[in-house]
């Protein structure tokens, strides 16, 4: 495969893609037809359009939300893989889309998937990083134990929310700290994808924070979040 | 009765005891800040390397303009080699940066106690430790105080200000007027594990040691997704290379004993590296290899 040939793709959408909105620069990159690399955004994808799409073309990429890519792949007891790659652009909440996009493997997926995966994601001047297909990918994984910390903080009294974010700022050079990254993305966001993860692994460091189950509490009884 | 500290002189003289990769640090902060700064290790060898590495860094500085040269040499001759520990008895303050373990700092303290005048104020550099149980061991509760420096220290600003329970409101005036003084910021916190830096590092650091245990992904991929997703200046595996393994062995094993919490138990992969001699930067290969050794030769 030549590297125009693995630039060529083509968009399956199926609405609400959360790594590539309507007007996302990404989109003019696609061609209209005779692409060997499918591309399936959105959240209403089924598993049966995901097998038309493997059996149609060489490499198939599919958009994940907090769901793993073995909720659309049968399981084969570690032996999974093919022509699928799972791929979610990260963004926090609503928050302005990054420029990282995870792809999730299987321990069995193409290389020549996984190539031309990071080939089309990499010539639209994203960054793409590879993970295997675990709850809450690279990302997610690390930093929402961190927020729920930063909302336990609060409540423990270890420093209040100027202090907290201060502390980290300053002291590990991070460019935002967390509160105010969640009050950017906010707490309803934070508990979808932290609640995900917990029920998959069921490791309380995801259990969501009081404040995020609140702000669900809050939604529910049709209060303002 | 502990005599409280005297009013310090302004620049006081400032005794760091540990040249490893804090001490250092630490100390280039003090006398470029312009403090006399006497240096001091157990292991001889140490300081005089470390004064090696100083001048390489402060040489470094003035090569990219952000020190004149007047300055390095001014700062170079601040500092005052100690080989034993009675050479610290002239400090006005004395900043402890030796291995986190709370046996070893106690009996240093004890040591310092019969050897400084009591005026003189105690700091810890402490990660992890209370610095109520460290003050109790240094005979002179009122005058001591937690300064945890951050990592580099001679680039980063915080310093984390801690009160024991018994550290009196002079001695919290006085090591933040210090730190002020040698332009850092400091910011108070409480006397509670990790204080809030560690509180949130360590546990970060050990969840993407544990997905490279696991296979989720390559340190280089976990580093880049959360520099390119979440801004961080440095990923958390770069970020455990230069705090070095060993160090970070010691971290887990002292958090995890104070707080019982498993995010905190030291990732059996992290042992492996230290028994393989894998320290990190300082040792030229931890999850990543590098060609100089040298703590923070490049930077600065
Ligand atoms: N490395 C980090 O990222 C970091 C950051 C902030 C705080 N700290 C804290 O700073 C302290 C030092 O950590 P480090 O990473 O610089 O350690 P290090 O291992 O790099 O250096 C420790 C030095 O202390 C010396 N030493 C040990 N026992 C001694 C004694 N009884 N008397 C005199 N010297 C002695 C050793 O010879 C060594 O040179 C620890 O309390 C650590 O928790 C470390």
């Amino acid at each position: 495969m030549n590297s125009s040939a693995k630039l060529s793709f083509l968009i399956i959408d199926t609405g609400n893609s959360r790594s590539f909105d309507e007007a996302d620069p990404f989109r003019d990159l696609a061609s209209s037809g005779g692409s060997d690399v499918a591309i399936i955004l959105g959240s209403d994808m089924t598993s049966g359009l995901i097998q038309i799409a493997q059996a149609s073309f060489v490499t198939v990429l599919v958009e994940l939300q907090t769901e793993c890519l073995s909720a659309h792949i049968p399981d084969n007891f570690g032996r999974e893989g093919g022509n699928v790659i799972g791929f979610s652009r990260y963004r926090l909440g609503n928050s302005t889309l990054t420029k990282l996009v995870e792809l999730v493997v299987q321990p069995e997926t193409d290389d020549a998937a996984k190539a031309a995966a990071v080939a089309i994601f990499e010539s639209a001047g994203l960054v793409p990083v590879t993970c295997r297909d675990m709850p809450g990918r690279i990302v997610d994984r690390l930093i929402r134990p961190y927020f729920n910390q930063a909302l336990t903080a609060l409540d423990e009294g270890l420093a209040d929310a100027d202090q907290l974010d201060r502390a980290l700022t300053l002291g590990l050079g991070y460019r935002r700290g967390p509160i105010d990254l969640m009050r950017e993305s906010g707490l309803e966001a934070h508990f979808h994808v932290t609640d995900a993860i917990y029920r998959a692994i069921g490791d309380v460091a995801y259990l969501p924070a009081r404040r995020a189950q609140s702000a669900i509490d809050r939604r529910r009884r049709g209060e303002h979040p | 009765m502990t005599v409280s500290p005297d009013p310090m002189p302004a620049p006081p003289t400032v005794a760091v005891i540990g040249c490893g990769t804090m001490g250092i640090g630490i100390a280039i902060v003090a006398a470029r800040g312009g403090c006399p700064t006497i240096i001091y290790d157990a292991d001889r060898a140490r300081v005089s390397k470390a004064l090696a590495e100083i001048e390489m860094f402060l040489a470094g500085s003035v090569k990219r303009g952000k020190l004149d040269p007047q300055t390095a040499t001014d700062t170079l001759a601040r500092f005052i080699l100690a080989s034993a520990i009675s050479d610290l008895a002239s400090a006005d303050l004395v900043i402890e940066a030796i291995f986190e373990d709370i046996a070893a700092k106690a009996d240093l303290y004890g040591a310092l106690n019969r050897v400084c005048p009591s005026g003189t104020v105690f700091a810890s550099n402490t990660s992890t430790l209370s610095i109520t149980r460290l003050a109790a061991a240094s005979g002179r509760p009122e005058n001591f105080v937690g300064l945890h420096f951050c990592l580099p220290a001679q680039l980063m600003k915080l310093v984390e200000v801690t009160p024991g329970l018994r550290t009196s409101a002079e001695t919290l005036t006085r090591s933040r007027t210090f730190c002020e003084a040698v332009g850092q910021i400091p910011i108070e916190t409480k006397d509670r594990p990790g204080f809030i830096l560690n509180h949130f590092a360590i546990p970060l650091n050990n969840r993407a040691i544990r997905l490279v245990e696991q296979g989720v992904a390559t340190a280089r991929d976990i580093d880049l997704a959360m520099k390119t997703a979440m801004g961080f200046p440095m990923g958390p595996l770069e970020l455990v290379d230069l705090v070095g393994l060993d160090t970070q062995e010691r971290l887990c094993d002292t958090f995890f004993s104070i707080t019982n919490d498993p995010a905190l138990a030291c990732p059996p992969l992290v042992r492996q590296m230290v028994a393989a001699g894998w320290l990190g930067k300082k040792s030229g290969r931890g999850f990543y290899e590098y060609s100089s050794s040298a703590t923070f030769g490049a930077e600065g």
